[in-house]
């Protein structure tokens, strides 16, 4: 299947996507897809000659035939199998999406405190001034053609509004889910969320595939407008199956005195991209972006986070750790850029990865680029195994070496984790690592 | 309360005087910026197959080497100018530029002096490179480079008895067709690049070097380049190969006059380091950069690479890139033997409006292969100056290793410091490592100097030597001396 023939499939989903929205939506909104539908067919699919997706090979994504049909509603999930991936503690409210549309069967329980959450589909319907500018402003980015492509098709997604002033609010849990269908399928979830002045969020986002390993395609986009003397917490869980293609674009502006704690979580999928954009529009605000990604046999995840330093006194952490086995491969561009007038910058850049195969590969481009000269800005990469000596002090107390590399490998995951500031997310994403590097082994040692 | 607040804005105020103090300091000329007038022989303006077989035809070449410059330059026809470097400069009408200029007045016989023009000698020597058998340097061996022709190559005899050859590209092209044949091109084909394709097609002169095998090198090798012609492009290139076990130190300098108009350098190096071979590149680059208002200045494109052939070779590029009003240079090692060593220490420093997009490339293909990037980057006025490099650990490079530091350093509010580091890692024994920085000279710093008798120009060169240490101490005496001077004085009056 030639890249052109995945155009037309996404051709006549924007006419089906049309017709059904026809006469329903706000004339700015409807004007906005038109462009963004242009956009899509203006815009070059991503090959190696575009830098930013130079080691990012998508060819396995653009030869599969998606289906043409807009997702429907799997009434096959109950609440019960989804049970394990929610949060059923009392603080989190949870939002459940099936194939790209909200399930209000399965969101259980979605009065919140604080905040105010609904589905992009009623919040467009109902939508007033506000609303259709948060929307408008996801024209940046839209030379990511398939950033454009979701724009174009606006299908569903959650809407959260998070008022002036509000503390303690509830923590806003979203599932999406994906099942097994008869062609392989694609969803387009567009996620905004606006925090007010003087707000605090934590946002947890987790894609899970049930079913077996047949493609999908999950075209994400997030926009956060964060205001000022507000502060977010984000965390982004990817464990979708080994025929996922997950394409992931955040796009966060902060205001003034803000901060924004992002963390991002790739266990497994096919090919994995996880894009992260930040403008720091105002003075004093903070922004730290970590990650953890796990790939093995085949898979490919590629972390893309930019920062841009356009206001005085910020600071800002980019820290991404990988793993990378069998014949994975792990690709991580950061970009810092320090404007001109963004003096006492204080940023800082981290890529540390663990090649456990010989059949494994990494390529990382941690960047700078700087205008300004009163700034503070270090970068640093580092690629390599767990060290002989290490292992041999676990072998001099009798654990095999395998066990030894788990620990090792354990240890340095665990340490990216460590950053998430969600303590429920945290002890799972644990007991997942644990499991995947020790499980084997763990019983044998005993 | 009141006290504390007078003494802090007293010492705000020496601070600001301090800085304004040195921003008084004037520019200081650029050195090397005069003509000398000599009678050419040019050829006219303008690119084409008749040009290069006038070329090939003035300097006698045998027939397989005007096939091999027709065959580069069909190729670059087929070529775009890479843009993807962080600099902005228009385009280039390559038609404009004359691509070959020789003073008239030549020595028949490579290596008397007698013949050679008084006014060249002069040159040389203003430029502190005599050539006369009583001046010369005595530790040195010298090729001086004038336009498009080697006008002198010093020392030769000393070298002939150990078995060196050193001598002018055109010369070795005469005398040792089949070392020429079977090395050139070898590392840098005439595929490789836009620039490294137009240079093998019009290329002029340049020095070549042969160091048998087991043979130490006695005397440092140099080569002086000089662009002195209007409107000419140099395109020299340049050829080192030592064999099994021979060492070598070669020093490459260079200086142009001061023009309004852009002119172009595209260089090609090759240096070729067979088993247990080790060759020390150093260069010390002042070209004309250009006025405060970015008129002016050569393109310095040049490729440079070297390859690691055999076992336990080595090969070290030091560079020192002050001039220039654009660099686009990227010196890098292939380590292919096991156990070979790469290496690279640059400092790179863009004043007024001096763009510099520099780097290195090491890729690893052979075990136990070692690498070490040291990069210092200066930013001045207005100037912009990007890292780029890349580090490749190919699947068969078990237990190589990389080091990559590259620090920045900004003066003044208006100038930009960019790292764009490439890494590549495709074996899991292999280590690497990468770290940068980017700091400033401070007011603070400086007026610590000042309140202990430094004055502000000496402060400066206090910290931006400080700065370079590591990579001026790979650096032969002298070229450490002299680059340390040049930075110092394209540095003044960079601060405020």
């Amino acid at each position: 299947m030639q890249s052109s023939d995945f155009k037309k499939v996404f051709e006549l989903l924007l006419k089906e996507s049309d017709l059904a929205d026809h006469g329903q939506i706000p004339r700015e909104i409807a004007l906005f897809r038109q462009t963004n539908a242009k956009r899509f067919f203006e815009l070059e699919l991503p090959h190696r000659k575009t830098e930013t997706w130079r080691f990012t090979d998508i060819t396995p994504l653009t030869r599969t035939s998606f289906s043409t049909r807009l997702s429907v509603h799997d009434d096959l999930i109950s609440p019960q199998d989804i049970s394990g991936f929610l949060y059923q503690n009392g603080d989190f409210t949870n939002w459940v999406f099936v194939n790209g549309r909200w399930s209000s069967r399965l969101s259980q329980d979605t009065s919140c405190f604080g905040v105010q959450v609904s589905d992009l589909h009623t919040a467009i319907q109902n939508s007033n001034g506000m609303f259709a500018r948060h929307i408008l402003n996801a024209e940046n980015g839209t030379e990511n053609v398939f950033s454009a492509l979701n724009n174009a098709l606006l299908q569903d997604g959650v809407y959260i509004h998070v008022p002036r002033g509000t503390k303690n609010a509830s923590i806003v849990h979203v599932l999406f889910v994906t099942t097994d269908q008869e062609h392989p399928s694609a969803q387009h979830p567009h996620n905004i969320i606006n925090v007010e002045d003087g707000a605090e969020l934590t946002l947890i986002i987790s894609f899970v595939h049930m079913g077996k390993a047949t493609p999908h395609f999950s075209n994400v986009r997030t926009d956060f407008h964060i205001a000022n003397n507000a502060k977010v917490t984000y965390v982004k869980v990817i464990s979708d199956n080994n025929g996922g293609f997950h394409l992931d674009s955040s796009h966060v502006r902060i205001g003034a005195s803000s901060s924004f704690d992002a963390f991002s979580a790739t266990l497994s999928g096919k090919i994995v991209r996880n894009e992260t954009h930040v403008q720091l529009k105002a003075e004093n605000s903070t922004c730290s972006l970590n990650g953890l990604y796990l790939a093995a046999d085949e898979q490919l995840v590629d972390n893309f986070c930019s920062i841009r330093h356009g206001a005085p006194s910020c600071q800002s952490w980019i820290g991404y750790k990988g793993v990378l086995q069998d014949k994975s491969r792990g690709v991580f561009l950061g970009k810092i850029h320090v404007e001109r007038d963004a003096q006492k910058t204080d940023s800082k850049q981290l890529n540390n990865n663990l090649l456990l195969s010989d059949r494994a590969f990494v390529h990382t481009r941690p960047q700078l680029e700087i205008y300004a000269d009163d700034v503070k800005c270090t970068h640093g990469a580092t690629v390599g195994q767990p060290p002989d000596e290490l292992v041999f002090y676990f072998r001099s107390r009798g654990i095999s070496p395998e066990t030894a590399k788990g620990i090792l490998t354990y240890g340095f995951a665990k340490e990216a984790i460590d950053k998430v500031s969600c303590p429920a997310v945290q002890e799972r994403l644990e007991k997942y690592i644990l499991e995947r590097f020790l499980g084997k082994t763990m019983g044998k040692e005993e | 309360m009141a006290d504390l607040k007078d003494q802090t804005g007293y010492i705000g105020s020496r601070v600001e005087q301090s800085t304004r103090e040195l921003a008084e300091l004037t520019d200081r000329e650029y050195k090397y910026g005069w003509v000398t007038p000599v009678e050419q022989d040019t050829v006219e303006p303008g690119l084409n197959e008749d040009v290069i077989r006038l070329i090939s035809a003035k300097k006698e070449e045998p027939s397989w080497l005007l096939d091999w410059r027709l065959k580069a330059y069909r190729h670059w026809l087929t070529m775009t100018e890479p843009r993807w470097a962080n600099v902005t400069y228009p385009p280039i009408d390559y038609q404009a530029q004359r691509y070959y200029a020789a003073p008239k007045k030549r020595p028949q016989k490579p290596g008397s002096l007698e013949e050679v023009d008084k006014e060249l000698l002069k040159t040389f020597e203003k430029l502190g490179i005599p050539l006369e058998e009583q001046k010369r340097l005595a530790g040195v061996a010298v090729d001086a480079v004038f336009d498009s022709v080697s006008v002198a190559t010093t020392h030769q005899d000393i070298l002939a008895r150990k078995g060196i050859i050193f001598c002018s590209f055109s010369e070795a092209v005469k005398k040792h067709p089949d070392l020429v044949k079977e090395f050139l091109g070898s590392v840098v084909p005439y595929t490789d690049n836009f620039f490294a394709a137009l240079n093998s097609a019009v290329f002029s002169d340049g020095s070549f070097c042969y160091i048998p095998k087991g043979v130490k090198c006695p005397m440092d090798l140099s080569t002086y380049f000089r662009i002195n012609a209007a409107e000419t492009g140099q395109f020299e290139r340049t050829l080192i190969i030592a064999d099994e076990g021979a060492q070598v130190n070669y020093l490459e300098g260079c200086t142009a006059p001061i023009r309004d108009e852009n002119q172009l350098h595209a260089a090609v190096v090759e240096l070729i380091a067979l088993e247990g071979a080790r060759i020390n590149y150093a260069t010390v680059q002042n070209w004309y950069s250009g006025d405060q208002f970015g008129r002016g200045g050569i393109y310095n494109f040049v490729t440079k690479r070297g390859i690691c052939k055999g076992a336990g070779s080595h090969i070290s590029w030091t560079q020192v890139e002050t001039g220039s009003a654009i660099t686009w240079k990227y010196p890098g090692c292939i380590l292919q033997g096991d156990d070979s060593v790469g290496e690279f220490y640059s400092v790179a420093l863009s004043t007024k409006r001096q763009q510099a997009d520099t780097g290195t490339k090491m890729i690893h293909l052979g075990k136990n292969t070692r690498s070490t990037i040291i990069s210092k980057t200066i930013s001045a006025r207005e100037g912009n100056n990007s890292y780029r490099g890349l580090v490749q650990i190919m699947p068969k490079a078990s237990n190589s290793r990389n080091y990559t530091q590259c620090d920045s350093l900004l003066i003044g509010n208006k100038c930009g410091a960019h790292t764009f580091p490439y890494i590549d890692v495709r074996n899991m024994t292999s280590r690497v490592e990468h770290e940068a920085s980017t700091s400033k000279i401070s007011e603070e710093q400086l007026f610590y100097c000042k309140q202990r008798g430094i004055g502000p120009e000496d402060a400066i060169s206090l910290v931006v030597n400080g700065f370079c240490k590591e990579v001026f101490e790979h650096l032969p005496m002298e070229f450490a001396v002299e680059a340390s001077r040049l930075l110092n004085v394209s540095l003044e009056g960079s601060v405020g």
